[in-house]
């Protein structure tokens, strides 16, 4: 488990993220929202040890992650939104990574290689595509075998084959024991393979709960009136809106309005 | 994007989605159905969310678990599947029908005549499919 305890930071004068505290388990899938610069990114390199917390720590299986132990930081793989390859061959660069974590599997690289269409026999990564980069990172992040991984943004760049192709072999190679973070500024095209939603609000809180906790708390629909929502948003045909779940049979989460509503601060 | 309704939560369509292939044929009383894991993968959907899904149906009877075998279609699902279907509609469906009725104006004695229409239409359709 990955341990987020009373954490701050703050960059310079702004404050960023102020006194939070979640636990991070086994098996599940978290999809981390949050507006530009709300520190989203921040979070994953305090969680992967790059930057240090202003006030709290973070634990990884018991370990504080800032120390950079290797026991730790070979536990957690952590796939950068930007990047930049240099001159090497695809084998070279992957051998470079295999170097760093004992779990690696060839196995699994192999299946997401061919799946995203990427030659392992390329000699020179400068001729990949964004898209194409990325899904080389991603299968170098899921062939890890390390207990966490976290992603900034994986999606972008990639095109809609792609993306779906990124949920399959999420699915397919994540295995039970192993815990996945996943930043995104488009929640909708992610939100049947999360177990977990997390949610910067912007103003230094964190909103963490389970999409079973949030499907049991509340109803998220489409009405006339607004009426005795929680939230509520015009649209086409009517409103959209959220309610508190009585006895109605759960329905499904509207992430996009769960997102606004809780920066909105409508759901405290 | 999403390929499950929003008015409903994801695990109750996939229970659905069984009970439907169940109904079908698809699966037989006492036959293996798929693994958590397999239909999550299949469906893209969270292993949480189809552990979600199998307790709903086991709790409703329709499939049970035998350890480390997997869950398997019980014997009378089908039943039990159309008793609850046949309960829903009663006091789900038909009260939306009747407040629709009352709100418009429609009389209850037209429902006869549309029921026979339907069924002449629906048999026509059926032996040209035939």
């Amino acid at each position: 488990m990955i341990s987020i305890e009373n954490l701050s930071f703050e960059y310079g004068e702004k404050a960023v993220l102020g006194n939070i505290s979640a636990g991070l388990h086994e098996g599940c899938i978290y999809g981390l929202l949050g507006a530009n610069g709300s520190g989203k990114t921040t979070l994953l390199k305090l969680i992967s040890g790059m930057l240090f917390p202003g006030q709290g720590r973070i634990t990884a299986d018991g370990i504080d992650t800032s120390a950079r132990e290797p026991e730790a930081l070979g536990k957690i793989f952590y796939m950068q939104s930007e990047f930049r390859f240099g001159k090497q061959s695809l084998e070279k660069f992957i051998a470079l990574h295999r170097a760093f974590y004992p779990g690696f599997s060839d196995e699994i690289l192999e299946d997401c290689l061919e799946e995203s269409g990427i030659n392992p026999k390329t000699g020179d990564l400068g001729v990949l595509s964004t898209g194409e980069k990325r899904k080389l990172l991603f299968s170098i992040a899921l062939a890890s075998g390390t207990k966490y991984l976290l992603m900034d943004e994986p999606m972008n760049g990639m095109d809609i084959p792609s993306r779906s192709l990124f949920r399959k072999l999420l699915l397919k190679h994540l295995g039970e024991d192993r815990t996945a973070v996943i930043s995104t500024h488009t929640p909708a095209e992610m939100e049947n393979i999360l177990s977990d939603i997390l949610i910067l609000d912007g103003k230094g809180g964190l909103f963490a709960k389970s999409t079973e906790e949030i499907s049991d708390s509340w109803c998220f629909g489409l009405s006339e009136s607004d009426e005795g929502a929680l939230y509520s948003e015009p649209c086409a045909g009517g409103y959209r809106t959220i309610k508190k779940r009585g006895e109605d049979e759960a329905t499904g989460i509207d992430l996009e309005m769960l997102f606004n509503a809780t920066i909105k601060g409508k759901l405290l | 994007m999403t390929d499950f309704r929003q008015d409903k939560a994801i695990y109750l369509q996939m229970a659905e989605r069984i009970c439907d292939e169940i109904i079908s044929g698809k699966y037989s009383p006492g036959e293996r159905i798929p693994s958590v894991r397999e239909l999550a993968v299949y469906l893209g959907v969270n292993a949480n969310t189809a552990v979600r899904a199998y307790e709903n149906l086991s709790a409703q009877g329709i499939i049970q678990t035998r350890r480390g075998l997997g869950f398997f279609v019980t014997e009378d699902a089908k039943d039990r599947i159309m008793q609850a279907r046949r309960l829903r509609f009663m006091d789900d469906t038909l009260p939306e029908v009747f407040r629709q009725m009352q709100m418009l104006g429609i009389p209850v004695e037209t429902l006869e005549g549309k029921w026979e229409e339907w069924k002449q239409n629906s048999r026509i359709s059926n032996e040209k499919a035939g």
